[in-house]
This record gives C-alpha cells, sequence and structure tokens, in this order.
C-alpha cells in the first residue's frame, strides 16, 4: 500500500515551533519551585483532607462511638480490618448500647485509604484523618490496634507514636 | 384424602394444587413471593403478622394468603398485579416498623434477618413515624442461652407456637394485648427446653438471639458448610458457620426426611469440643512419660507390640461408617481377632441382627404416617431428640403412643406411659403380643395389631439390657404385625453395627459363624483367619483384667467413663500391658495410655454417619484437621501397613466401593438362636440409669451456656412409696449401695417412676454412674437417708409427691 | 398448695370436673376468678398453682389472665370503678367522669389504686351498654348514665362502706365476692 508523501514543512515554520517549546521549558525552569521539602518542612495539608490513618472517635462522656458493627470491615475492599464484638458490661460500659469493639485492628499494608469504611459506619465512630505519616518495619507493625487507632494522631512531623505502647 | 386437585389463578397463572393448600404455598409453586413474617411451612397457620395480604376476586377485603386456602376457580392477586395489596403490604410494614428499634447495626440478625431484607424489597423506604419509639428493657435473658428483645419483636407468634405444637415445651407465651402485648416467661422460671434454640432460628427478627452466637461474628464473616450433627443417632442435618476456621454457630438445615428444620440444643450449641484446649493433634508414645512421636514411629511401636500378640478393639459411637469398616477389617484380617465391640448394652439378638443388616424398615416418615407407636425403654427426649418431635408430631396427626419404661418420659401428654421395673419388661410384652387384657400393655397390642403396618416399635438400646426384651418385643411386633426397629442413641452405633464392629457380625450384619455369610465377605477380603466369634466388650475388659489379652486399642472410647462397670474398666486397664488410644484428647486414659494416636474430628473428615434409620448421611471435611491428625481410617490402613499387611484400599472412594457392595441392605438374615434364659432378678429395690441429653460426656466440654441452661446435678429418682418405706424424704439426700460402689445424692421424689425401681442419671456432675454398676445398666440397690444433711424434720410425712396424680 | 387449699381446692376441683376430659384447660377462667375472690387479686402464686391444677405451665396461664383486664394481676382495692372511656361514653363526657372518679378516691397521680385501699379505678373499653353512655361499673355491676356529680356520690358512698345500688340487678358486696360469683360459685366461701 502506498501513500501520499506528506507535505514539507516550512522551515520558518518549524523554528517558529522550536522556539516555542523552548520558551514553555524556560518559563518552567525559572518558575518557583511547588516540591514540599518533606520531613525537613512540614506543610499543613488543606484542611478537611482526608488522605492519612483511621481515627476512632470517642464521645464526649468519653464513651467510644464505635459499637463493633463490623459495617467497616464488610465495607472494606482490602479486607483490611478486623473486628470483634462483645457485650457491653452495663455497669461500667466501653460505649452506649449492648455491644462494643473488643477488638479493632487496621492493617495499613492492606488500607487503599479508600474512606468506604467511613462511609459505611453507622455513628461516625471511625474517620480518616490527615496523618498520613505511616512507617513500619515489620508486617506487625503495620497492624494498628483499637487502641493505637483511638488515640488522635500528633502533629505532623513529630515523631510517629510509639507502637509498643 | 387430599387428592382433589384445585385449579387457580395467581398473577394471571394458572396452578393446580391439593385441596387445602394455602394460597402462599401455591404462589410459591409459581415462583411469585409473598411477603410473610408468621407464616412458616411447619407452623400451623396464624395470620398474625398481616404481612401477605392478596387480593381475592370477587372478595370486598383483601386476605392474608398464609391463612386462607385454595379454591376451584380462584383468582388471585398479590402484590404484583393488584395495587390495593402492594399498598397494604407497603402499609403493613410501615406499621411493623414503628416500634422496631434501628439497632441492626449490632444485631445478631443483621444481615440476614428476614424484616431486614422485606422492608428492603416490600416495604416503604421511609417512616412517617416522628415520636419516640417504645421501649423495654433488653435483653431478657430467658435461660442460658436465649435472650429476648422485645423491641424488635413483630409479634409473629412463630417461637410461641414452635412451644406449643412442636417441642410442648409452653415456657413462652404471649402476655397482654393490644400495644403491650409481648413474648414472655413467667418470672423465675427458665426457658428450660432442650428444643429452646429452634425458636431462635425462625424468629424472623432478632427478638431471639443466642447468648453462644451473641456478637460473636456478622453474616458476612461466615463461611457456611452443610454436615450431619455428631452427638445422636437421629442424624440431624446441619449447616455451620465458621469464622476463620473456628465454628462458632450450627443451625439446623431443613431436611424434611430427617429433621425436618429442627436441631436439639445439643446439637446446635455443643460445637466446641473440636477446639477444646485439651485436644491433642501430634502422636504420642510413652517411653519415660507420653512423647510426641512422628506416626511411623508409633505404627513401628504397635507394630512390635502386636505381633503374635492378642489384640482387642473397643471403639465408641463416634467413628464414620468408612472408619468402622476399616476398624472391622483391620482387626479381622490384620490381627486375625474377632475381639471387637462398640457396644455398651448387652446381646441385642435377632433384633440386633436385623438392625444390623438393614431390615428394620422403620424411618421417620413411618413414625410420622404410624397409627400406633409403642416405645420400650426409650426416652426419646433424652436420648434421641429429634425422634421424639416426630413422635410428638405423630400424635399430633392421631396416632395413639404408648411408653413401656421405668420412668416418665417427656412424651406425658401425648402418651400413655406403662411404668414398670426393669425385670417385667419381658412380661409386659408377652401381654401386649396378646394383646387381649384391658390393662395399658393390653390396650398397646391392641392399638398396634389394629394399626398392622402402621404400628411401630421402637426398642432403646436401655431395653437391650433387661433380660429376655430384645426377643420379646421381636416376638410381640410379629403377633401383632407392627413394624420394630432399635434405637441406639451414639451418633454411629447403628453405622458400626453395619460395618461390623461386632464380635460375631461381619459388614452388613453377617454372623461369621454362619459360612455362607462369611462366603459373602471372604470374596472382598480373602480368607479371614478366625471363624470363631470373638469376646463382646464386657468379655474383653474381663479378659483384659484377667491378663488374656496383650494389647488394647481403645478408639474413640473411654471405657472408665462409658461403661456400665467402672471398676472392671480400671482393672481391665491395669492388667493390660499395652494401651493404644485412638482419640481427639487422652482426658482419663492418660494413666494408661502407651500410645494415642489423634483423630480428625467430624468437621474435619469425610465420611458417613447412620442414623438409627438406617439412612447414611455424608459428613464433608469443612477445615484441615489440626496438626498432623488424621482420619481414622487412615491411621488403619497405614497401620495395616505398618504391620506388614494391607488393607487394600488407598483413598477414600476404594474403600466406600467396597462397603456399599458388603452393607447393602440385604434379602434376609439366617436364624438366630434366641438369647439365653436371663438370671433372675432380686426383688429388692432395681436401680436404673441412662444418660440425660446434656452431661458429662466428651462431646459437650466446652459448652458452658448449655450446661448452664439445661444439665442438672446428679440425683436418685424414687417412688414415694419406697421413699417412706427407706425413710427417704424430698429435697434430703439419699446413700445408694450397690454390688459395685455407693453413692450418696439429693433425692427427688416423684409418682413417675415404677415402684421398685431406682433412677440416677449416668453422666452427669457429681456422680459417674458406672461407679454403680456391674456390666449392665441395671442393678439392685440399697437406699438409706444420709444423716449428716437430713431433711428438715425427716422422715416418711415429708415425703410429698412431686406432683399431684391426675 | 397456698391458695388453693382445704375447701377452696375442693371448689377449684369441682370447677375443673365441670368440663369434659381432656378439656380441663377450659377451666382456667373460672380457676382465675376463683383466686380472685380469695386474694382479692390474682397473685403469682395463684397463677402458678392454678398452671399445677390443670397441668399447663404457669406462662400458658398468665397469658390467658394478662389479656383480661377483669383478672387483675396488680395490688387491688376492695372495690374496683371501671368508667369506659371508648366512643359512645368519651363523646358524652366519660373523661370528666374519669377524672371525677380519680379526685374522689384519693388517688396518687399515675396510680390506679386509692390510699386507703378501698377503690382501684381504671378506664375500660367499651363495656357494651352504649346506648346508656356514660357507664361505669363497680365490681362488674353497672351505672347507667353518670355524671361526674353522681360518680363523685357513688365513691364517697364506697368510701363510707356502703354499696350503692346498680342500675340493673344486684351489686356485689365487693370485688372478691363479685369474682366469686363470675366463678360459678353460690353462697360465702367455707
Amino acid at each position: 500500500m502506498s501513500r501520499e508523501p506528506a507535505p514539507q514543512p516550512d522551515v520558518l515554520q518549524q523554528v517558529g515551533a522550536i522556539a516555542k517549546g523552548m520558551a514553555t521549558v524556560f518559563k518552567q525552569t525559572f518558575r518557583k519551585d511547588n516540591t514540599e521539602q518533606w520531613p525537613k518542612q512540614i506543610v499543613a495539608p488543606p484542611e478537611r483532607s482526608h488522605i492519612g490513618r483511621h481515627l476512632l472517635n470517642k464521645h464526649e462522656n468519653g464513651l467510644e462511638k464505635c459499637i463493633g458493627c463490623e459495617l467497616c470491615a464488610f465495607a472494606c475492599p482490602a479486607d483490611a480490618i478486623w473486628v470483634e464484638g462483645a457485650d457491653n458490661d452495663p455497669e461500667n460500659p466501653t460505649s452506649p448500647g449492648e455491644r462494643y469493639a473488643k477488638d479493632y485492628q487496621i492493617n495499613y499494608l492492606r488500607c487503599i485509604m479508600c474512606g468506604l469504611c467511613v462511609e459505611a459506619c453507622p455513628t461516625r465512630a471511625l474517620t480518616l484523618t490527615s496523618y498520613f505519616e505511616l512507617s513500619f518495619t515489620s508486617r506487625e507493625e503495620a497492624i494498628w490496634t483499637k487502641e493505637q487507632l483511638l488515640e488522635p494522631p500528633p502533629p505532623l512531623g513529630t515523631d510517629p507514636v510509639d507502637r509498643e505502647g | 384424602m387430599s387428592e382433589d386437585l384445585v385449579t387457580l389463578t395467581i398473577d394471571g397463572k394458572e396452578v393446580t394444587v391439593p385441596a387445602g393448600t394455602l394460597i402462599i404455598r401455591a404462589a410459591e409453586q409459581l415462583g411469585i413471593e409473598i411477603p410473610r413474617f408468621c407464616d412458616h411451612p411447619m407452623l400451623d397457620p396464624v395470620g398474625a403478622c398481616r404481612q401477605c395480604y392478596v387480593q381475592i376476586e370477587g372478595q370486598p377485603k383483601l386476605f392474608t394468603s398464609c391463612t386462607t386456602t385454595v379454591a376451584p376457580a380462584m383468582v388471585v392477586r398479590t402484590q404484583n398485579t393488584s395495587d390495593e395489596a402492594h399498598t397494604a403490604q407497603v402499609a403493613n410494614l410501615e406499621f411493623l416498623l414503628l416500634n422496631h428499634p434501628l439497632d441492626c447495626p449490632i444485631c445478631d440478625r443483621g444481615g440476614e434477618c428476614p424484616l431486614q431484607d422485606q422492608a428492603l424489597a416490600f416495604g416503604p423506604g421511609e417512616s412517617r413515624y416522628r415520636e419516640a419509639k417504645r421501649v423495654y428493657e433488653k435483653p431478657l435473658h430467658l435461660s442460658a442461652l436465649v435472650n429476648l428483645d422485645r423491641e424488635r419483636c413483630v409479634l409473629c407468634a412463630r417461637c410461641t407456637r414452635f412451644c406449643d405444637q412442636i417441642s410442648g415445651d409452653r415456657f413462652i407465651e404471649l402476655y397482654a394485648r393490644g400495644a403491650s402485648q409481648q413474648v414472655a416467661i413467667a418470672p423465675g422460671e427458665d426457658f428450660r427446653s432442650p428444643f429452646s434454640g429452634n425458636t431462635v432460628q425462625i424468629c424472623p427478627v432478632g427478638a431471639l438471639t443466642a447468648t453462644p452466637y451473641r456478637f460473636v461474628a456478622r453474616p458476612f464473616d461466615l463461611s457456611t458448610a452443610d454436615s450431619v450433627c455428631p452427638h445422636c443417632s437421629a442424624g440431624c442435618n446441619l449447616k455451620i458457620d465458621m469464622r476463620r476456621g473456628e465454628v462458632v454457630r450450627q443451625l439446623a438445615r431443613d431436611n424434611l426426611e430427617v429433621n425436618d428444620g429442627w436441631a436439639c440444643d445439643k446439637g446446635r450449641f455443643a460445637f466446641g469440643f473440636p477446639d477444646s484446649p485439651d485436644r491433642i493433634t501430634t502422636p504420642l508414645v510413652r517411653d519415660h512419660g507420653l512423647e510426641p512421636a512422628s506416626f511411623g514411629e508409633v505404627f513401628g511401636r504397635i507394630a512390635e507390640w502386636t505381633e503374635g500378640k492378642r489384640v482387642a478393639f473397643l471403639s465408641g459411637g463416634r467413628l464414620t461408617d468408612e472408619e468402622s469398616y476399616a476398624l472391622s477389617k483391620l482387626a479381622r484380617t490384620v490381627f486375625a481377632t474377632n475381639d471387637l465391640d462398640h457396644r455398651r448394652h448387652l446381646e441385642g439378638g435377632e433384633l440386633e441382627l436385623l438392625w444390623a443388616a438393614g431390615l428394620t424398615g422403620v424411618t421417620y416418615e413411618r413414625v410420622e404416617r404410624a397409627k400406633a407407636i409403642v416405645l420400650v425403654g426409650l426416652d426419646a427426649e433424652q436420648e434421641v431428640p429429634i425422634l421424639h418431635l416426630r413422635i410428638r408430631k405423630a400424635a399430633r396427626r392421631g396416632a395413639k403412643v404408648f411408653v413401656i419404661h421405668h420412668r416418665r418420659t417427656r412424651l406425658h401428654d401425648v402418651a400413655t406411659h406403662i411404668l414398670c421395673r426393669p425385670d417385667e419388661v419381658a412380661g409386659l410384652l408377652a401381654e401386649l403380643a396378646a394383646g387381649t387384657s384391658a390393662a395399658p400393655a393390653g390396650l398397646a397390642g391392641a392399638a398396634l395389631r389394629e394399626a398392622g403396618n402402621d404400628g411401630v416399635m421402637l426398642i432403646g438400646a436401655g431395653a437391650l439390657d433387661r433380660p429376655g426384651a430384645a426377643d420379646a418385643s421381636l416376638a410381640a411386633a410379629s403377633a401383632t404385625g407392627a413394624r420394630i426397629t432399635m434405637v441406639s442413641r451414639r451418633a454411629n452405633d447403628h453405622g458400626a453395627l453395619r460395618a461390623g464392629v461386632h464380635p460375631g457380625l461381619l459388614p452388613g450384619g453377617r454372623p461369621i459363624a454362619v459360612p455362607e455369610d462369611r462366603a459373602e465377605v471372604e470374596l472382598v477380603w480373602g480368607q479371614i483367619p478366625n471363624y470363631r466369634p470373638g469376646r463382646n466388650a464386657r468379655q474383653i475388659l474381663e479378659a483384659c483384667a484377667r491378663r488374656e489379652i496383650d494389647v488394647l486399642f481403645l478408639v474413640g472410647v473411654d471405657p472408665l467413663r462409658d461403661f456400665p462397670d467402672a471398676a472392671l474398666a480400671l482393672r481391665a486397664l491395669r492388667n493390660v500391658p499395652r494401651k493404644v488410644v485412638q482419640s481427639l484428647e487422652l482426658g482419663s486414659l492418660e494413666p494408661y495410655a502407651d500410645a494415642f494416636l489423634p483423630a480428625a474430628a467430624f468437621v474435619e473428615k469425610d465420611g458417613h454417619f447412620t442414623t438409627w434409620e438406617g439412612r447414611s448421611q455424608r459428613l464433608k471435611p469443612l477445615r484441615p484437621a489440626p496438626g498432623i491428625a488424621l482420619p481414622e481410617w487412615e491411621i488403619f490402613a497405614s497401620l495395616a501397613l505398618a504391620c506388614g499387611s494391607d488393607l487394600g484400599f488407598e483413598t477414600l472412594e476404594e474403600l466406600q466401593e467396597e462397603l456399599g457392595g458388603l452393607v447393602a441392605a440385604r434379602e434376609s438374615v439366617p436364624d438366630w438362636p434366641p438369647s439365653p434364659a436371663p438370671p433372675p432378678m432380686a426383688q429388692g429395690l432395681e436401680l436404673f440409669t441412662y444418660p440425660l441429653l446434656v452431661d458429662e460426656g466428651r462431646l459437650s466440654e466446652g459448652a458452658a451456656r448449655l450446661k448452664a441452661a439445661l444439665q442438672e446435678e446428679a440425683f436418685v429418682e424414687v417412688h414415694p412409696q419406697d421413699a417412706a418405706a427407706t425413710g427417704l424424704a424430698a429435697g434430703g439426700r439419699a446413700i445408694l449401695r450397690t454390688e459395685a460402689g455407693q453413692a450418696e445424692l439429693p433425692v427427688r421424689v416423684t409418682e413417675h417412676i415404677a415402684r421398685g425401681t431406682v433412677f440416677v442419671p449416668f453422666n452427669q456432675p457429681g456422680l459417674a454412674a458406672n461407679t454403680l454398676l456391674s456390666g449392665t445398666f441395671a442393678t439392685a440397690v440399697t437406699l438409706e437417708p444420709a444423716h449428716a444433711a437430713a431433711g428438715p424434720s425427716g422422715g416418711p410425712a415429708d415425703a410429698q409427691p412431686e406432683e399431684v396424680p391426675a | 398448695m397456698a391458695v388453693f387449699e382445704g375447701a377452696t381446692l375442693a371448689e377449684a376441683r369441682a370447677i375443673v370436673a365441670r368440663y369434659p376430659a381432656g378439656r380441663e384447660r377450659s377451666s382456667v377462667m373460672p380457676l382465675l376468678y376463683l383466686g380472685q375472690s380469695i386474694e382479692g387479686r390474682v397473685t403469682r402464686e395463684a397463677l402458678r398453682e392454678v398452671a399445677e391444677l390443670l397441668g399447663l405451665t404457669t406462662a400458658e396461664i398468665e397469658s390467658v389472665a394478662s389479656f383480661y383486664t377483669m383478672i387483675r394481676l396488680r395490688p387491688t382495692g376492695t372495690h374496683v370503678v371501671t368508667v369506659c372511656t371508648n366512643l359512645a361514653c368519651a363523646l358524652r363526657g366519660a373523661k370528666d367522669v374519669y377524672e371525677a372518679a380519680h379526685r374522689a378516691s384519693d388517688i396518687p397521680h399515675g396510680a390506679e389504686l386509692s390510699e386507703d385501699g378501698v377503690i382501684s379505678l381504671h378506664e375500660e373499653e367499651c363495656m357494651g351498654a352504649c346506648e346508656r353512655a356514660p357507664v361505669v361499673a363497680i365490681d362488674f355491676a353497672y351505672h347507667d348514665e353518670i355524671s361526674p356529680a353522681r360518680v363523685t356520690e357513688l365513691i364517697q358512698a364506697l368510701r363510707r362502706g356502703e354499696v350503692p345500688a346498680p342500675s340493673r340487678g344486684t351489686a356485689p358486696r365487693d370485688f372478691r365476692h363479685a369474682s366469686r360469683v363470675l366463678a360459678g360459685l353460690e353462697g360465702d366461701p367455707a
């Protein structure tokens, strides 16, 4: 199959195109840098950005909002959440109502930060924070326990919470 | 009678059903789903929830389709074609949800809830109700097993109807009326029914929940598999729910031929034993102490011990058909012994032979359709609970039920009880066979004769202990034309017998002493080295005690706890040089075992359990066995190889093929000599015992809630006149003395026990009754009051009967 | 048995015997009335004993007893005054009659038993005498076309120990007597 040869472009036109391209390059080269120098430089993420770890919230009276219903685990597409429910002690309840979460774990090696768990939560117990400074040195460490998840995140840039305690 | 067919139209489609069918059932046949809550196919219609409204042409008002029977040329329009029905259903759902709490996230039913599902499918989407919802205290504990949440209840009366119509244990009822109507139990009472878990399963909302499953899992956590209950020979079909490999719930699976849709509480809640902390999952062998070893090592040692030695096998009722068959073949072809037995009772004579050969032909369906039923020595509720429900169902259909026993059973509201002493059973059966006397036994005989082919005799394993009872019952059956069968308690007693774990019977109920029968087996097995019938369980233990056995295999059985002579079992274990235990755990055999072979539990193995009827039902492996535990047939096959022999099958399929040919029901059985006349019993008080449903048995280990709800401490039950004669008082304590031992137990005085007999449960906390027995489940006993804890003023005057005779 | 004892037990057995064999449970209502005639209400003990007499469970008996307002399970006064507040009576001022009765009986707010233990007062659904509304029943005996003033008089009479004559028939002496009559028994308890 033969094709008609493309018409040769004008030389001047070609030079003009190169100049236009190079102008863009130089303009970008001297523009102010947008990169954040984390961790030397901490820039607060935009308000209401939910890009980081989860937080298990509490009511004002100190009771946990989580009722251990496992809907977050059901919603999770990555199977990152493990919940075990138990009966509240009526004398000394952990959460309002009959049921509370005896165990609550999130595996951050699995979590994809999609936030479906937050949408599924019927009591707004589970929210995402903007704390994204997650680092682990072992698989065990990547599984956050209920105690860790109940702890509000520290300001960005400070050391990660002591996960042993 | 319901042969008349009726043709009607539902949503424009014609359907023909038997007259008397409910519209809702007819619609089901067309695949039309009408929402419902109170309707349950096994309960009488009640029309309580009003959800299933349909329109019937020519009728001014809507009808509830679950209470209306079909009529010829009826034109029914459901919510699919009738706006009126649709509007009514939506309104009714909104109404049912008025006071329903928004508990779904924490409700155990959430995710598998008919109310949730139908509210989504047929409901209004939003409620117009803005006022405060009704609040009750919750949950109420009806028993240690069942919790009630009245806020969630939609008053469908399924639970109360189950208790009324099916189990007869009417502990819960609908109280009050109008807006305050609620399910309730009499204050201070417990929902003490062995069928209470069924109300939880049929509750269409989360109003009744089970404590063992409370907040344990959500439906989406569970992997579910079908299985069969390992607890008794009823063979209930179960659904087993596991979360991460751990069994967390068992539910009854519908099978109209076996358990309808029910299960007893033991089958439902005693599921913890495969996960017991005592479970041993590696082989052990005794050098200095019991030490872990490989299977190969243990097999090698066993081969050394058994070479040229006298070997005997005892097994329990929990091997599958295949495993029992492998055991039978192993014992007879590899170890050349016929000393093997799975039974605890005495010889069952020809009746047992018929049962082994699969020739009894009594099924649940036969029981349900029977016109007359006679139970002999069987406490169906405690021993085979689902059979008990079938008998009740038959009674509701008009069957005449008679119970020949030493003690009143829970069939008392539907059956005539003929209470007798253990030595009187044979005499009563003769009277029954004659069927002429006006006494209850005669009436039972007459009823059986009248029923003919629709008469059923159910002989409990307990009766086989009673002198001459087995032969007499068979004679009575042939005299009256009734069908007869044995009913044994343990899950696969019948399978073990049919597979030939019996000193005198080869697979398929073929007597080893009969050359033609033996030849049929030898065609498959090759030459059987030893033709002489072996020793039964009792004789094996006696031989062990006399040091006539060198190696004793205990396969899923603990004679110290199971055999009705604890002292003999102990002597046997002390005197036999080598003991090989094959089980899930060692338990009380720990000091005696020389080798231990870890077996797979019922959730971990493939095979079949045979019900009392003779129906083989498949078990499927639902999870891998822990550690290196193996299915027992594999252990037997490998052991045969280690002993330089071969059982001839390497896969379960090969085994099943071999087994299937041998245990298929046969045309006839050879003649069987009548049992020898038993020694006469002493004239004094006679103690008898059988296990209650929830006892200290190994398979109930770990079922703490079940035991809290239903288990009783050991007690002794005596007749008021015997109590007066021996100076016992209700609520006091008695000292029992038998030839084998003595015990002190709290006394219950009741008219509902035969005079001259004394009942002690076999294995309740406080007493292992086999310490009182000498080989059978009945024995002579003397009673006297225990003075240390004498009652208030003591004496016969206080011996009030528990209940007033009707 | 604590409630059905001696002569009463014999009466209870006689009541059970009124019904055909196998249908003994039909006697549950008269037995409850009999228990009520002894204790002025049906106690838990009486429920248990009726259950025992009939071979039923306590729950079955209590289910029936809690259904009917004529069976009183809570502490009850010497006389039981019921004011019909169903449609016909309500239209003719039954609510005012009820209020007046409440005041006249000296019943604390929210309670239904007067402090002196003479009067139990409660609202009742239709008693079937709509043409003579508003209707008040004192120990099941009807008083027709009652005004607030008239109900006050009636209750004052009760509190003086008198038994006002009903509009029809004769008045039972008190609630226990009425229950005994409803149990189908003549005369006074032995």
